[in-house]
């Protein structure tokens, strides 16, 4: 298979992006401890990485093998930058694809996901850039428990993907029962299993019980 | 906690000159912070533009990709105000800035708190992301743990994301059909994850409301009913506006709804968690 001109662009200036990110990223604890005149020593350092690397490794690799056949090359390059993808870059990139009735495997789709998730990287940098250089004194009050607006921070994510089940439901509903069934069954034995975890057992369970029942013809190709 | 007493002789000196405060908000903290938040918006500019003109030379009508931008910016407007609130947890150790920073590259939700509480266990600090970070060489230490533990995807990605590109788009080229379904079936996965989480998922007993309870539920079936009704309303009306504006308005109704169960429902229901 030959990837189009585009495509081919988009893998040169991905890796060129995500180069100059390694240097930026790392340039933030360089420029501080520089700033601060204390290197900490190697041990420390880890010591605290040993048990965040051991999760976050494997699902490091999980995630780029996940995310590229879903969002696209030059969304998955900006995604990964930008970070959040999960409860993020990724739910608005679905959005798109099933609002607009496209596949990620087009042309069409593979920009427009991509406008998604760069649109999505802008408003949260923004966002987040304006609470905390303008609305700091107030910010503890509207995100402390007490306050009428903390339930709903609590409930981002459900509220989210309420909204994105309903076209996939219309379309596909019947690969939504022994997939939900299955994993709340999980989760009922292991419940405080990592999300990255559960998303990855989810892909896999879907995608193995999709290929059977379209061998099965229960299900046809969309 | 033994181990590294430089970490708190510095604290305690440094506590009592009374300046202690002062490196994790400097201006050279927040000069940092902008560099990198421009570097991002550059990177995403870059792509859009890209994405833009190859969307203009395929036929895509502009109406599409602005719905694509609008759609997309207003989805993110709660997931953003819910990063912030992230960062807010992990102000009280590292104050606002390192954590703006972190949440801004690469970071999420799910990692920056795990890592930020590891550095603070390896440097010694018992009480977690409650204590404060009052010494350099430990502010320094969550620095760097917190950044290099978040790197694998980006070092990965270089060498494998055309290889994976070209796999499959090998795939899909045999069998399109087939390969669309499996793009759906891989998105409904990705959905059934969340949604189990929210009916039975046991959360961090730290953070409040994390577990499936009665606002997870009623939040996911709150937004799957607006945005059911609001679709069968515009497959007769047929408004172009709301084919990008169906997903954020039901977000925004649900989480509203939310916030209107809390004052109505008492304390204990509301707060309610199923698996404790």
């Amino acid at each position: 298979m030959e990837l189009t001109k585009f495509d081919q662009k988009t893998h040169v200036y991905g890796r060129i992006w995500t180069v100059l990110a390694l240097l930026v990223i790392l340039s933030v604890p360089t420029a501080i401890s520089i700033h601060l005149q204390v290197f900490p020593p190697i041990k420390v350092v880890l010591a605290g990485l040993a048990p965040v690397l051991m999760l976050y490794v494997p699902t490091g690799f999980v995630e780029v093998a996940l995310y590229v056949p879903m969002i696209g090359p030059g969304a998955t390059y900006l995604a990964f930058v930008t970070g959040n993808i999960n409860n993020l870059k990724m739910p608005c990139s679905i959005a798109t694809l099933s609002t607009n009735k496209v596949s990620i495997q087009s042309e069409e789709g593979e920009v427009l996901s991509t406008l998604a998730v760069g649109a999505s990287s802008i408003v949260t940098m923004f966002i987040i850039a304006v609470f905390v250089l303008l609305f700091t004194p107030v910010l503890p009050y509207i995100t402390a428990v007490g306050s009428p607006f903390a339930p709903a921070f609590t409930q981002v994510v459900p509220a989210l993907f309420g909204a994105l089940m309903v076209p996939y439901l219309r379309d596909q509903w019947k690969l939504f029962p022994i997939r939900l069934l299955l994993l709340c069954l999980l989760l009922l034995f292991f419940g405080r299993i990592q999300i990255g975890v559960l998303i990855f057992i989810g892909v896999a369970l879907a995608l193995l019980s999709t290929h059977l029942l379209y061998k099965t013809g229960v299900v046809e190709a969309a | 906690m033994k181990e590294f007493p430089l970490c708190y002789s510095e604290a305690s000196k440094t506590r009592e000159e009374g300046v202690f405060v002062d490196f994790k908000s400097s201006g050279f903290l927040y000069a940092l912070g902008g560099l990198v938040v421009l570097f991002v918006i550059l990177e995403s500019v870059f792509f859009m533009v890209r994405a833009w003109k190859h969307g203009k030379e395929i036929g895509l009508s502009t109406e599409k990709m602005r719905g694509a931008i609008t759609q997309s910016g207003l989805f993110s407007i709660a997931p953003a105000i819910s990063i912030v609130a992230t960062v807010l947890t992990l102000s009280g150790a590292l104050g606002l800035v390192l954590p703006w920073i972190r949440l801004s590259v690469i970071g999420s939700i799910t990692y920056e708190v795990p890592a930020a509480e590891s550095a603070l266990e390896a440097l010694g600090y018992s009480g977690g992301l409650a204590t404060e970070v009052t010494s350099k060489m430990g502010f320094s230490t969550v620095a760097w743990v917190m950044t290099v533990g978040s790197l694998t995807p980006l070092v990965l990605i270089p060498f494998l994301l055309k290889r994976i590109h070209l796999s499959v788009g090998k795939v899909a080229q045999k069998n399109r059909g087939w390969a669309n379904l499996m793009a759906s079936a891989a998105f409904i996965g990705l959905i059934c994850a969340f949604v189990s989480r929210a009916i039975v998922g046991q959360g961090d007993s730290a953070i409040l409301g994390d577990g499936a309870g009665i606002l997870s539920i009623s939040a996911l079936l709150v937004s799957l009913l607006v945005m059911f009704l609001l679709t069968k309303w515009n497959s007769r009306k047929h408004y172009a506006w709301l084919d990008s504006m169906a997903m954020p308005i039901s977000m925004f109704v649900s989480l509203g709804v939310i916030m209107l169960l809390a004052q109505v429902l008492p304390p204990d229901l509301t707060w309610l968690e199923f698996r404790g």
